[in-house]
């Protein structure tokens, strides 16, 4: 499904915190977006899965507006993962992956072999399977994860946005949760923070620095030294690994 | 593999249900018994089996011309019948409000309501406000002073920036609490109806006393349809209870379910506190207790909560009726007295966080 952001502009007070930012994800791409905190990535991010609205410009899945929609059809299309926090009361890992399914059900349909399939499959897919029956506040940062993105998963969306998806993940579950998302064949948009996956995953990267976008192509047209220094202010050796065919970011001070 | 997550949703649901149904039943057979004339449960079952499906067979018309009848059908059981629709409410609404500002210290009467039908029903008891509508007028002032109170706690919370977070309505009720029962206190501090202000004491307390058949429609409908309605949302409070931001994501217009669920939760507390008092303690430790036993998933909160609150205020209504002897107790002493200790019990033994962190 094809997101695009038409010149939107959030201000919270008076305080501007993007301006004018326009985007595009389409033809199944993993689409990442950097930036230094407090950038407006997540306020980004918001504004597309319908927390935050923007006070100019629009966004549309599929050339609708998402204004034109309600919340829960934008919510069939569009799964979120969201980073883990607490829940104030406790839910098995089973219950919140099944809430995955809310956008799809009516009132008083009851959970169908459908559903229970397809949840199933969501753990699985995530390797909580042991967990179904833990509660959800129990589990370690990086499990909680692991189990937002089955409930992301199990609502079945078109496309998919993570919002700083592999905080609090050992490597082995960063990698495997990227590979897991890429494998979904949707558009995935993605808040990024490491510049090597970034560089790794992403076949588009977009650049956002105070609000405003400022660079935007493939990761090898973006991460450049000169960028890196001027946005991050981070001074790296980037190179091309001769066994991958994708960049290594070495950094080498500020 | 394949069936790893049970469906367990549905069978267990189901035989718990059916099971708290028939304690239901059980209960308000067995609380009839319970007065100054304690009556064998047998009769109690007969003598409304022959009222509710209306048989007059000759077994059946010589047991109901009995005076056992008349204390049964018309003095014990429209109080029970009471007791379960006002537990019922109240657990609900606790539930519902729990959920709606994902705190586990909310309980109904966070929302002005109590606070407000107690200053209704002072005015009509004390300074004799609402008398044109009889014997009707406490519970009609009650009604109006929850409303009125509740409406004044929503516009606050709802009103400048931050359109309604939940911790602004909370502070806005105890800010509208505390005022209220100011209000109250000054009332009763000045009046000289010494009386009166016994009665006050007792309907601040809670009780199912003035029960009858005509008090008892309005309550019964009024939680029926609300507990039909609420049954059917429990994807949203589930949603809800996970914060504003998931809830969103998973398609769900937060500010406008809070709205609708925290009126109904007032407009429902508002008519169950004006036919029985503000009774405590239900609304905060029914749901609570529930979760510890069953978890967050209000596909079985909601049921459960609602029929365990039921039988929980039958029971504390017959305590009340038969601890003392011939006085009879506010139910609210009752469920204080016995909630505290066993909500305790309920922290110290099971694994619940409550909500915290």
């Amino acid at each position: 499904m094809r997101i695009t952001v038409e010149d939107i502009t959030v201000k919270i007070g008076k305080k501007t915190i993007i301006e004018n930012i326009c985007a595009n994800i389409g033809n199944k791409e993993f689409v990442g977006i950097i930036g230094p905190n407090g950038s407006g990535k997540s306020t980004l991010l918001k504004s597309i899965y319908r927390v935050i609205k923007p006070n100019a410009g629009f966004i549309t899945l599929d050339d609708i507006k998402l204004d034109e929609m309600t919340l829960k059809q934008s919510a069939r299309k569009l799964g979120v993962m969201t980073q883990a926090s607490n829940f104030s009361f406790d839910f098995t890992v089973k219950e919140v992956t099944m809430m995955g399914r809310t956008p799809h059900k009516k009132l008083l349909e009851p959970d169908d072999d459908d559903d229970y399939k397809i949840v199933n499959k969501a753990i699985e897919r995530v390797g909580m399977e042991k967990y179904i029956d833990r509660k959800f506040n129990t589990l370690s940062g990086g499990e909680k994860q692991r189990v937002l993105i089955a409930r992301a998963i199990a609502s079945q969306p078109k496309a998919l946005i993570l919002d700083e998806p592999t905080n609090h993940l050992d490597i082995h579950y960063q990698i495997s949760l990227l590979d897991l998302v890429k494998k979904l064949d949707i558009e995935v948009f993605s808040a990024m923070h490491d510049l090597n996956l970034a560089a790794t995953y992403c076949d588009k990267i977009y650049v956002i620095n105070e609000g405003i976008i400022v660079d935007y192509g493939s990761p090898k047209k973006v991460l450049t030294s000169s960028l890196l220094k001027e946005v991050f202010n981070v001074k790296a050796i980037i190179e091309e690994n001769s066994f991958t065919g994708k960049l290594n970011i070495i950094f080498t001070g500020v | 593999m394949e069936s790893k997550i049970k469906k367990d949703g549905g069978i267990t649901l189901g035989f718990i249900i059916i099971g708290l149904l028939f304690l239901l039943v059980l209960s308000i057979i067995l609380a009839i018994t319970y007065g100054p004339v304690s009556i064998d449960y047998r009769d109690v079952a007969k003598i409304l089996y022959y009222r509710i499906f209306n048989i007059n067979t000759f077994e059946a018309v010589e047991i109901l011309e009995t005076p056992k009848t008349e204390i049964i059908w018309n003095i014990r059981f429209p109080r029970v019948l009471m007791g379960t629709v006002v537990g019922a409410g109240l657990a609900l609404c606790g539930v519902v409000i729990q959920s709606v500002v994902k705190n586990p210290l909310a309980n109904p009467y966070i929302l002005g309501v109590s606070s407000g039908a107690s200053l209704g029903a002072t005015s009509a008891i004390l300074l004799g406000a609402f008398s044109l509508f009889g014997h009707y007028g406490v519970a009609v002032g009650a009604f109006t002073g929850a409303i009125i109170i509740s409406i004044f706690v929503f516009t606050i919370a709802f009103s400048g920036t931050g359109r309604g977070n939940t911790i602004k309505l909370l502070l806005a009720g105890m800010a509208i609490n505390a005022m209220c029962s100011a209000f109250t206190s000054f009332i009763i501090y000045t009046a000289e109806d010494a009386e009166g202000i016994r009665s006050v004491t007792f309907w601040s307390m809670g009780g199912l006393t003035s029960a009858s058949w005509n008090l008892l429609p309005i309550p019964l409908v009024t939680v029926i349809l609300g507990t039909i309605f609420f049954l059917t949302q429990f994807r949203i409070l589930n949603a809800l209870l996970v914060g504003q931001e998931s809830a969103t994501t998973l398609g769900v217009d937060v500010v406008k379910m809070r709205k609708i669920y925290l009126i109904l939760s007032a407009l429902m507390t508002g008519v169950v506190v004006s036919a029985s008092g503000t009774i405590g303690f239900v609304g905060l430790i029914i749901p609570h207790c529930v979760r510890m036993v069953v978890g967050s998933d209000h596909r079985k909160v909601v049921p459960i909560s609602i029929l365990c609150g039921s039988i929980f205020l039958i029971w504390c209504d017959v305590a009340a009726r038969m601890v003392l002897g011939d006085v009879e107790l506010p139910i609210g002493v009752i469920t204080g007295i016995i909630g505290g200790p066993f909500f305790i019990y309920m922290m110290l033994t099971k694994s619940y966080g409550f909500g915290g962190d």
